[in-house]
């Protein structure tokens, strides 16, 4: 037998090893499980980092809009099925120049957008944003708004407002 | 002992003469004969960052076969989910798992169904031959939390 000859032979009794090994039907199954972990997760996102208000005549414009604009607010957050996502604004103080105050009350906020509410500032009770039930992505925007008066003393004020986003 | 074999290019139909060590005898009309083997068996997506992650893939599946054709004629391997991705009273669409898959272009691309879609196609014998198939899950944020599972099922055949 010569050398080619052996191999081929080896290669058909391993072959013939194998096929031995195959069902003689006409279909075979196997089957595999699918696993996927979704864990819990949320994101804020918000158009910009800070908000003014400029100087105007409180006759001619007793609600100074923020610039630069309304703020886009983006929300994601995967949650349980029937789990509440919230999102909430909490103002560290009063606005404050020095030791002059302006009630952080008199900034006020309109929405727009599926789950946002209108809302005024405290500066010590988180007021809410918006809240949806179970998980997605969902935008929405605030518009802030300054009461402008008389009788508010001159001065740059400023408080920082923070955002949160949770889900049980 | 002494071997005699002849292989047909053509067909790749086997005869064999004079084989004492085996006891597979391959006629010319063969019988379909198939042998189907996975592994692992389980495919995993780990939880991943919607935003930075949009498409998960898992490890590949090596997928190991033996396939010969009713009558040296096609095979076919296809891929079944049995239902959607369930976790509880969570489901997402079992569309969302694609996969990719090679050798081409013996294997495909294809998406998951609750139908057979086919992974791999041949004709005559495929003898001990293998893929890899590499899942990936469409990752989003309107997933509620939960562990989902479903069984994908491969089944190898000739009409």
């Amino acid at each position: 037998m010569s050398a080619d000859t052996r191999v081929q032979s080896l290669a058909l009794l391993v072959a013939a090893a194998l096929l031995g090994l195959a069902s003689s039907a006409a279909a075979q199954s196997r089957t595999a499980t699918l696993n996927v972990t979704i864990n819990g997760f949320v994101r804020l996102t918000l158009s910009s980092s800070g908000v003014s208000f400029p100087d105007s005549n409180p006759d001619l414009v007793p609600q100074v809009p923020g610039t630069p604009g309304p703020l886009a607010i983006t929300v994601k957050g995967r949650t349980a099925a029937d789990a509440n996502l919230r999102l909430s604004v909490l103002a560290s103080d009063d606005l404050r120049s020095g030791v002059r105050t302006i009630l952080a009350s008199n900034i006020t906020w309109t929405a727009t957008g599926d789950g946002f509410v209108a809302g005024t500032l405290n500066p010590t009770t988180a007021q809410p944003v918006g809240s949806w039930i179970g998980a997605g992505a969902r935008s929405g925007s605030q518009s802030l708004l300054f009461r402008n008066l008389w009788t508010h003393p001159p001065g740059t004020y400023t408080l920082t407002m923070t955002y949160t986003l949770s889900s049980p | 002992m002494t071997s005699r074999t002849l292989v047909s290019s053509s067909s790749r139909w086997l005869f064999i003469s004079g084989l004492t060590a085996a006891s597979v005898v391959l006629s010319a009309r063969p019988a379909a004969a198939q042998f189907l083997q996975l592994q692992p068996t389980t495919i995993s997506f780990a939880s991943a960052d919607p935003d930075t992650v949009p498409l998960i893939s898992a490890s590949p599946i090596r997928v190991t076969y033996i396939a010969l054709g009713q009558g040296a004629g096609s095979w076919t391997m296809t891929v079944e989910a049995e239902g959607q991705l369930v976790s509880g009273t969570s489901t997402i669409p079992i569309s969302n798992v694609s996969w990719i898959a090679t050798p081409t272009p013996t294997f495909r691309n294809g998406t998951l169904s609750t139908v057979p879609q086919v992974l791999a196609t041949g004709t005559g014998l495929a003898l001990l031959q293998s893929g890899d198939v590499t899942f990936r899950f469409n990752n989003s944020w309107n997933y509620n939390v939960g562990t989902y599972t479903q069984t994908v099922t491969f089944t190898l055949s000739s009409p």
